[in-house]
């Protein structure tokens, strides 16, 4: 009996240790978790939030609008574009960038594909005709000139 | 010759002095091991063969004191403190050697060779520990070891029979040590049937009166004559009751005549008596736990680790423990439903993303990306529409359209009409119109303008502003038509068309 009780006396003490060890890592990893649930939720917010409004700005359906932030981000794009897309139709030449505008050069270009083509440049991004120059070539449908593009900011 | 009678108590050193727990000193006076016995030792101690005195308390307290069996020792020492145990030296060994290694190691493995020729019997038998003490002597520098030593069957054997007991043996020490050193004086303590003797230099020694004569004779063959000797305690012995004044007027001839045979003409300081039950109190006062060689040193660290986890009340531990229990289950479950909360949300944040991770053209988080394209989608949405270029060239077909329905009835006029460019700027376009008639083409665009003003509902909130039929003369506009040098340019009409007010339909 004496020993049974030296032996709680021991192992008592121990096992509350362990126990306290124990709780500590549990209140540890609580703590963690905590902060990454909160987090995760917090994250889920936005999202949710996030989707509803991109429907609402019918986002899906805008998916190839797209936003100009300077005009030599608008003239890297314009060196990938060709007007129309389809064929007798060229690309169209940057002649140079200023600060707040683009001019692009036209030559023997397809006159109703520039126009559809400006027409959708101007509905699915912030870029803008402020001027354009055309001449008809003689050539039936194809015109020459030169084009300047300025870049819309946020309405006040 | 001086003698004087301090109060024992006040020789108790500070740190006994200030402790505030009671403290046990265990002293057995008068073991005798027979060398020859080899059977179990243990139950000598429980007889009465052996004198136990004790003592248990500190300076605050007055003391309790007692002597007997070490039955009688276990059932009067406190069971939860420590007790120092003093053995008789007689029996063990106590010396000086010099090693020149300061290694423990080293000590160790060399101390029973040294120690070869001071012991009778095997020095594996003993129980050694040792204090180190290094001094500088004017040539070289000497390590000296004061080693003390026990036999280890007997000394288990105690200890064992003192822990069956309850008592909480924490060190083990040699009587003859515990006696104060006075540099160039010696130390005594006269009991019963034996003497605790301390030379010079430090030297310890348990003496029988029948030794006495010849150790003295030893020592003072070996040192010079102690400069004092200080006496401590008095044996009363057959004498019966103690009497101070008795030892203070003949302190040679009551306490020790034998000793003062040899030392006849050096002074003696009687500093304390003491009785046989007063004994464990003397030693005690003399004790000083860093200055004597413990022959326990291991059960020392195992006793620091046992104090260390013994728990007083082994009911509060119960209950702390039972509390941290239930706080550690509580906290596991939180653990899980937070688990299970992280992977719902998860599972939600996975169904909505996957849709539009490709519209977004990235993997993984899409807050972000999802942000920044909200941010372009408000910024498309806010920009006003600005389709002017595009309405004036609608309405410009709608004109040339109706030209051509026009035209049809005077076909041979017709064909002669040609748009030479457009040109637009500021809101305004321009139409350069060549006509082999110029006054008859003027009168019939702006009929058809005036027309299509009034009667197209479509494009009735827009008007045109101005007709401008005049033939262009050489102004900025004319470079577009450098390329076509066969243009007679007085046929050349220009139109310019430009919108009021907005599309709402009112006009600016």
């Amino acid at each position: 009996m004496k020993q049974q009780t030296r032996s709680v006396n021991y192992l008592l003490p121990i096992l509350v240790l362990v126990l306290f060890v124990a709780m500590w890592q549990q209140l540890a990893h609580w703590r963690q978790l905590s902060g990454v649930v909160e987090q995760a939720e917090l994250e889920l917010n936005q999202l949710q939030q996030g989707s509803v409004r991109y429907l609402t700005l019918n986002g899906p359906k805008r998916q190839h609008w797209q936003v100009f932030t300077s005009p030599s981000n608008l003239a890297n794009w314009l060196k990938t574009q060709h007007v129309g897309g389809v064929a007798g139709v060229a690309g169209l030449p940057v002649a140079k960038v200023y600060p707040e505008s683009v001019r692009l050069q036209i030559s023997n270009v397809n006159y109703a594909a520039l126009v559809q083509w400006l027409y959708r440049l101007q509905s699915t991004s912030n870029a803008k005709v402020s001027k354009l120059s055309l001449s008809s070539t003689g050539e039936p449908g194809k015109v020459f000139g030169e084009l300047v593009l300025t870049l819309q900011q946020r309405a006040k | 010759m001086t003698h004087s009678m301090n109060n024992l108590w006040s020789r108790w050193p500070k740190r006994f002095s200030k402790a505030k727990t009671n403290q046990q000193l265990l002293y057995a006076h008068n073991i005798e091991v027979d060398e020859d016995s080899a059977g179990p030792v243990r139950s000598q101690y429980i007889g009465t063969e052996v004198q136990f005195s004790w003592v248990v308390g500190h300076k605050k307290n007055t003391p309790i004191t007692g002597s007997g069996s070490l039955t009688n020792a276990a059932a009067a020492l406190q069971k939860n403190l420590p007790v120092t145990l003093v053995l008789p030296a007689s029996e063990g060994l106590l010396t000086k050697v010099d090693l020149p290694t300061k290694k423990h190691r080293q000590r160790s493995e060399a101390l029973p060779f040294v120690l070869q020729s001071q012991v009778i019997g095997h020095v594996d038998a003993l129980q050694l520990a040792w204090h180190s003490h290094s001094h500088k002597n004017s040539n070289s520098k000497t390590n000296e070891l004061y080693v003390a030593g026990y036999p280890q069957q007997q000394l288990q054997a105690l200890l064992n029979q003192a822990e069956q007991l309850g008592l909480q043996v924490q060190s083990v020490v040699l009587d003859a040590q515990l006696l104060p050193i006075h540099k160039h004086s010696w130390s005594l303590l006269v009991a019963q049937d034996y003497c605790l003797l301390v030379d010079g230099q430090g030297n310890s020694y348990r003496l029988k009166p029948v030794m006495v004569e010849a150790v003295q004779s030893q020592i003072l063959a070996t040192q010079s004559a102690p400069e004092c000797i200080y006496i401590y305690g008095c044996e009363a012995g057959k004498h019966g009751a103690y009497d101070a004044s008795v030892h203070e007027s003949n302190v040679e001839t009551i306490c020790a005549p034998w000793l003062c045979d040899g030392v006849k003409d050096i002074s003696k300081q009687l500093v304390t008596v003491a009785g046989s039950q007063n004994l464990a109190s003397l030693l005690m006062g003399f004790y000083q736990a860093d200055k004597t060689i413990s022959l326990l040193p291991a059960p020392n660290l195992r006793h620091s680790l046992q104090s260390l986890w013994r728990i007083k009340n082994p009911q509060i531990v119960g209950w702390a423990g039972f509390c941290i229990l239930a706080l550690l289950g509580v906290l596991l479950m939180g653990n899980v439903d937070l688990e299970q909360r992280l992977e719902r949300t998860k599972a939600t944040k996975a169904s909505i993303s996957r849709p539009l991770q490709p519209q977004l053209g990235s993997v993984g988080n899409i807050n972000q990306p999802l942000l920044h394209r909200l941010n372009e989608l408000a910024l498309l949405q806010s920009i006003q529409p600005n389709n002017e270029l595009f309405e004036l060239l609608n309405y410009w077909a709608q004109l040339q359209d109706a030209h051509t329905v026009l035209g049809s009835e005077l076909q041979k006029e017709l064909q002669k009409v040609n748009v030479l460019g457009v040109h637009f700027i500021d809101g305004s376009l321009t139409i350069y119109w060549q006509t082999n008639d110029v006054a008859t083409s003027q009168q019939r665009l702006q009929q058809l303008v005036d027309n299509l003003n009034t009667a197209n509902k479509l494009y009735k909130p827009h008007k045109v502003n101005r007709v401008n039929l005049t033939v262009p003369k050489a102004d900025a506009h004319n470079i577009l038509f450098n390329s076509t040098s066969e243009v007679d340019q007085n046929k050349v009409i220009s139109v310019q068309l430009s919108l009021v007010g907005n599309l709402n339909g009112s006009e600016e």
